[in-house]
């Protein structure tokens, strides 16, 4: 039995478009979320349809999984899909993960759903090359799927609670995994507490995505310069009410990688570099990092080869969440 | 496909409710004259905030005989005041102020 209104219409078609009219999609067409569909994602999560993964207390909104499974089925999401959706979800709703600030900014801020673990290689999230872009289903519908829910049931309605002065493409998908496999360091998620085995999703805000890009240098500590360079220009916000959990995610690809692989260094030592640079008062042409410790800095390892570049994800006033993947 | 007797297709509600939710609560009637009035400055603690709430009582003060100011500086723009400024703005102030933004 659902919860939600049902509708009906006399076509697929005329249920698409009325989905569009409605308000309800990202501006692309959806798939229409039967109950039967929606029941299927449900149990294979196995979660009940009222069972609460979260509240946005100043919209006075409590999310249950059946309008995470109702959205992530409009996404396009495989069933297989709904755990990781569902995980995304709970992060969003934690609350320094600050889901009303982080969706109604006007700077438009995004969110990054990085996954880890083996359930990466076992739904076909890309971890390598064009993992930031479309091609890859698992990647384009569980981003899309977080984002519906952030429009349809926590209200981030553009022009309503949504206030973005121009917004992002980021915002109609960004998921990607962690490239382990080829990874010299210790994963985003095992350092933050859980097993190898755990798959996770970590939840990071994106107010701006900027690319340190660096063919020169040859060594860590030359590529960590040029990282710091670049997060110092444009900054890391923060206030009083996350004190000092505010971070910053540092994709980084084959090519820079590569260099801390060869000289052995982990990325608690890439941390103890990074972080007297990066919150050394700021100077002319730059912003204050409001970087409160150390571990706030997270280090990815994905992407491709051939371009020499990490991405900096600059958060929004946030703090990344990791979420375990439940496994019904 | 899920379709009803009449071959028609089913489907579900996405939201969290309709957006116009009725809302018991009422705004104020608008004052007519500041004078005599309390002012709450909110700011919301981004950037500047606070000193344009000070620049503003600044400008009200010459427009009317305000009795004085309760100021709140908010720790965030993503929490509501404390409890206790709460209290103090619902108790003692008349007119609030605040702003959005960032």
């Amino acid at each position: 039995m659902s919860l939600a209104q049902e509708l009906t219409f006399d076509t697929y078609d005329e249920a698409v478009e009325s989905y569009l009219d409605r308000g309800w999609t990202d501006g692309l067409p959806i798939v229409p979320p039967t109950p039967e569909k929606v029941a299927a994602f449900l149990d294979y999560a196995g979660l009940s349809a009222d069972e609460v993964l979260g509240h946005v207390p100043t919209r006075e909104v409590t999310v249950n999984a059946e309008h995470v499974a109702v959205n992530a089925v409009m996404a396009g999401c495989k069933v297989e899909y709904m755990p990781v959706v569902a995980a995304a979800a709970r992060a969003l709703l934690e609350e320094k993960a600050n889901c009303h600030s982080t969706t109604g900014t006007l700077s438009g801020a995004a969110h990054a759903v990085i996954v880890n673990g083996p359930i990466r290689n076992e739904l076909d999230i890309n971890c390598k090359a064009g993992c930031f872009g479309p091609g890859w289903r698992a990647n384009a519908t569980i981003g899309r799927a977080v984002r519906l829910v952030a429009r349809n049931v926590c209200r981030a309605i553009p022009g309503f609670l949504d206030r973005a002065t121009y917004s992002t493409p980021a915002r109609y998908s960004f998921c990607f995994g962690e490239n382990e496999e080829d990874s010299p360091w210790t994963p985003l998620h095992v350092e933050r507490g859980f097993a190898p085995e755990q798959s996770t999703v970590t939840l990071h805000s994106v107010m701006y995505m900027t690319s340190a890009r660096d063919s020169a240098s040859r060594d860590p500590a030359g590529v960590l310069d040029s990282i710091s360079r670049t997060v110092r220009a444009m900054g890391v916000t923060g206030d009083r009410w996350l004190g000092k959990d505010t971070n910053v995610v540092l994709v980084m690809g084959m090519e820079h990688m590569r260099y801390f692989a060869e000289a052995g260094w982990s990325k608690k030592q890439m941390r103890e570099y990074l972080f007297p640079k990066l919150t050394a008062p700021s100077g002319k042409g730059e912003s204050p990092v409001r970087l409160g410790k150390d571990d706030g800095i997270l280090i990815v390892a994905a992407g491709g080869h051939g371009m020499s570049e990490t991405w900096v994800l600059h958060p929004h006033l946030a703090w990344a969440i990791t979420k375990p993947i439940d496994l019904a | 496909m899920a379709r009803n007797g009449s071959d028609r297709i089913v489907t579900l509600d996405p939201t969290s409710g309709p957006l116009d939710r009725k809302d018991q609560r009422k705004f104020p009637e608008r004052r007519e004259t500041l004078d005599g009035a309390v002012i709450g400055l909110i700011a919301n603690g981004l950037g500047i905030t606070e000193k344009l709430m000070d620049a503003l009582y600044e400008e009200l003060e010459k427009e009317a005989e305000l009795i004085g100011a309760v100021k709140v500086l908010k720790s965030s723009v993503s929490v509501p005041p404390e409890p206790a400024d709460w209290e103090r703005l619902t108790s003692e102030v008349t007119v609030a102020i605040t702003g959005f933004g960032g």
